[in-house]
């Protein structure tokens, strides 16, 4: 995979931050080691919960750090959302009209299939020829959407942001026969979506801007120095609720690695510690096949000593 | 077959987070192996197991066949994620998107989402005299048609709306959390209905009052009340002699009365707390849950099947006693569960036969005073069904659900309001 | 025997609270989990005793491992700080034993250790 240097643009709405371009996500994971979690319904899987879609929702540590290390900036995103002035909206009507009658031509002809090969992109054909590659014996892609089997979504997305087709509304032609509408998942393929006067380039100034406040408090920046500490070590993190933790760390990207420990943030070296708590995280891990860390943040010294604990074996 | 686990099933059995696999792969959300999602089918889509995970990568970034697997997992995860949302024209809904009002006003509806959801609203249209009833959606509702991709939704103007400006412009409108969304989309995609427990406006439907439980539920709140200080009346009067023997009435020489006429400290939920109220609690009751069982009439909703609580993990504390106690106020007392047999046995059953049976309501503070007040024999029941105590006593008498949202991780835990006073083991 | 607990009494009278977790987790290394060459250490930045001896890592005692056991009740507060010190005071090794002992004698063993250990395979 080619690196690509370009900071990523984090979307902040009502103190959330939400990664919306696929490729984004990709570089995310695959060049920063960070995951997210995804929040969205997938359209085509919608009646279940294993697999879900964009947008990837970040853990505000991810937010954090990926800002201070410049991978990624700060988007005001309900400001950069601006209303469309009278001929982008018109150019928008246009393509969206014009993409609706070419499906229809493409459908009586029934060469839908080459329609679609032929307006892939090169990244497309590309990613296709890979996937071809993979599994000869796979069939193809992901699933097609309702109503328009002779054409896979992959495809499609893929073509999408070249030739810029956009849906139709009720009102203008009178076309009867069915079309495909698209309802866009991320607005940057907006001509209107504007990001300019809404870019924060660090924590500090979207702070001031007032769209985002993490780390606020010693319990929040604690985290943040725990979750870089352990970043800066090589590891994925993802969230640790659903171990009594607060991050499950990994070794290696979680769709391909068991977590090797449940981590706990310590606000300070003197904070206090039940042993109850010890017995609590050890026996958990045990039982799961982790480890447990206490990672105690230094909030002078800005460092994080860590401990593993584990059951002894004996007693 | 995973997806079986995500089906609700009649049981109380209501939600459940991921699968709890407790020994090693259940713990992360994105455990599913996406390179299996390519072969589904469309329309009965099955979703396949966990893939196996290894323990580590080898030294140096991993193996070949690591690095190849991974690289495989991945671009089938990003492939899935690219997935348009598109549906025919035929079938697509539309609506514009009012922030001012945070509505979405339904100008064309299709499919049989609309039977669950969005609500009629009278307004006045900008240039009318007369208000007229229009289709109304609230912030949740909309961003769920639209990511269904069922839904395309404009601003006034006309300008179309992504998915992404969905979320930005219609969340944190109308109590609308990105934590509280989370919850209704998850709970939405497996099938249930979900309603806001509090009428957001005047024109939202509610649940008639008549088919309801909750006035009821306020009268005997204030008949228990009202119990309890006669209660505390009686024991004052007879606290040094609880235990008055009737010699006429022979029962009064059981176990059980000597029993309950020495308890002088009320026990059950319907003695008050003595635990002053929190000024705003995050705890409150925000969605109503319908099974997809349950016969649902958008313009008079039946009673729910769940009452669900969300909070955001990272900044909520555990529920105190009396947040607790506050939900369990506002919910209305379930029937005990039947049992599974048919008919069930009556001698291993515990020693407790000369009991009521099955108290369908709380009447045992009330019989216990009558007892007391009266001196009346308790009529010994001639039926002598009634369901197993500990499958009522793990049921609980009141049941709430409570959502804790970390970061995008959704847990589910239930609550319920366990009767140990309606159930003496002797 | 006499000459282990004349031991632990020097730093039982040093140490009165925290005799009680020390004589139980004592008497449980040496003859139940048959640790040799026990010794009872003073850790006086943790006020209390620490345990030193070959812990058996097989039957017939061929392999043998030197570990150190620090004391605590489930009712003590500690601290990383607290934990630290033990390192320091026990010539950092790379892992302590923290033996937990409740009110009614049972003691439970967790290894601690110093900085990311993955666990086991």
């Amino acid at each position: 995979m080619t690196t690509d240097s370009r900071p990523i643009p984090i979307r902040i709405a009502n103190q959330r931050a939400y990664i919306w371009d696929v490729d984004d996500i990709a570089v995310l994971r695959s060049q920063h080691r960070l995951c997210g979690i995804l929040a969205g319904t997938l359209p085509h899987l919608s009646q279940q919960n294993v697999f879900l879609g964009v947008p990837l929702l970040l853990m505000p540590e991810e937010v954090v750090l990926l800002v201070e290390k410049k991978f990624a900036v700060l988007v005001n995103d309900p400001n950069a959302h601006q209303a469309p002035t009278a001929p982008q909206l018109q150019k928008w009507e246009e393509e969206r009209d014009e993409f609706a009658k070419r499906h229809i031509v493409v459908n009586d002809t029934k060469i839908s299939q080459n329609a679609a090969t032929r307006s892939m992109s090169e990244d497309a054909m590309r990613k296709r020829k890979e996937r071809m590659e993979r599994k000869a014996a796979q069939p193809q892609q992901p699933p097609p959407v309702d109503m328009i089997p002779e054409e896979s979504p992959a495809e499609r997305t893929e073509a999408t942001p070249t030739t810029d087709s956009r849906p139709s509304t009720p009102s203008s032609n009178a076309i009867t026969v069915a079309y495909p509408v698209i309802i866009e998942s991320a607005s940057s393929t907006l001509e209107w979506y504007d990001t300019s006067a809404a870019t924060y380039n660090t924590i500090e100034a979207a702070q001031a801007a007032g769209i985002w406040s993490y780390p606020s408090n010693l319990s929040e920046r604690a985290r943040c120095g725990v979750f870089r500490g352990l970043w800066e070590q090589g590891y994925f993190l993802g969230g640790g609720i659903k171990f009594g933790g607060d991050y499950l760390v990994y070794p290696g990207d979680p769709l391909r690695f068991h977590s090797h420990f449940v981590a706990t943030v310590i606000e300070s070296p003197v904070a206090t510690l039940r042993p109850m708590e010890i017995v609590a995280h050890g026996r958990l891990g045990t039982a799961t096949k982790k480890s447990h860390l206490l990672c105690g943040w230094n909030d002078e010294k800005k460092d994080v000593s860590y401990l593993s604990i584990e059951w002894a074996g004996f007693g | 077959m995973d997806d079986a686990l995500e089906l609700p099933n009649a049981p109380p059995k209501p939600v459940q987070g991921d699968e709890p696999d407790e020994n090693s792969s259940g713990d992360e959300d994105s455990g599913a192996d996406w390179t299996k999602l390519s072969s589904l089918n469309i329309n009965r889509p099955i979703i396949p197991r966990r893939g196996e995970k290894e323990f580590e990568p080898a030294p140096g970034g991993g193996s070949g066949l690591q690095i190849h697997v991974l690289d495989r997992a991945r671009s089938a995860m990003f492939d899935a994620l690219r997935a348009t949302r598109s549906t025919s024209s035929k079938a697509m809904s539309y609506a514009v998107w009012y922030p001012s009002i945070a509505r979405a006003h339904v100008t064309l509806s299709r499919g049989i989402h609309f039977t669950s959801m969005g609500h009629s609203v009278p307004r006045k249209e900008e240039n009318e005299e007369k208000t007229t009833k229009r289709l109304e959606l609230l912030p949740e509702e909309a961003i769920y048609m639209i990511e269904r991709g069922a839904l395309f939704c404009t601003k006034a103007g006309g300008a179309p709306m992504s998915a992404q400006q969905a979320f930005s412009e219609m969340l944190g409108t109308e109590d609308m959390t990105l934590e509280k969304y989370q919850v209704y989309s998850y709970l939405k995609r497996l099938g249930y209905v979900v309603t806001r427990a509090t009428p957001p406006s005047p024109f939202y439907p509610v649940t008639p009052p008549s088919s309801t439980s909750s006035t009821p539920l306020r009268h005997q709140s204030l008949f228990s009340r009202f119990t309890f200080h006669l209660t505390k009346l009686f024991s004052r009067f007879n606290w040094w002699r609880p235990l008055c023997i009737n010699p006429w009435l022979r029962q009064h020489m059981s176990y059980e009365f000597i029993y309950k006429s020495l308890r002088f400290i009320p026990s059950g939920h319907n003695a008050p707390l003595h635990v002053k109220h929190t000024s705003a609690s995050p705890y409150k009751i925000f969605y109503h849950l319908y099974k997809p069982s349950t016969p649902f009439k958008k313009t008079s909703p039946p009673p729910p099947d769940f009452s669900v609580v969300v909070v955001d993990a990272r900044v909520t504390q555990m529920p105190t006693l009396r947040e607790l106690d506050d939900l369990f106020g506002e919910l209305p007392e379930l029937p005990p569960p039947l049992s599974r047999q048919r008919h069930p046995q009556q001698g291993p059953q515990p020693a407790r036969n000369q009991l009521p049976p099955a108290p369908p309501t709380p009447t045992t503070l009330w019989s216990w005073i009558s007892s007391w007040v009266f001196k009346e024999p308790e009529t010994p029941s001639p039926l002598p069904r009634r369901p197993n105590p500990f499958a009522a006593l793990k049921a609980g008498k009141r049941i709430v659900v409570i959502a804790a949202v970390d970061a995008g991780n959704i847990s589910f835990f239930r609550f319920g309001q366990g009767g140990f006073e309606d159930w003496p083991m002797m | 025997m006499q000459t282990h607990y004349s031991d632990i009494s020097s730093l039982s009278t040093k140490y009165p609270r925290t005799t009680g977790s020390l004589f139980l987790v004592y008497n449980d290394i040496v003859y139940s989990q048959l640790w040799t060459d026990v010794q009872v250490l003073d850790l006086e930045p943790c006020t209390r005793a620490a345990i030193r001896g070959c812990r058996r890592l097989n039957a017939n005692n061929t392999h043998t491992q030197i570990a150190n056991i620090v004391p605590c009740t489930l009712s003590e507060l500690v601290s990383l700080e607290w934990l630290d010190n033990a390192f320091v005071s026990l010539d950092d090794p790379p892992e302590v034993y923290l033996a937990i002992t409740s009110d009614d004698s049972s003691i439970v063993y967790y290894k601690i250790s110093r900085g990311i250990v993955k666990p086991p395979l």
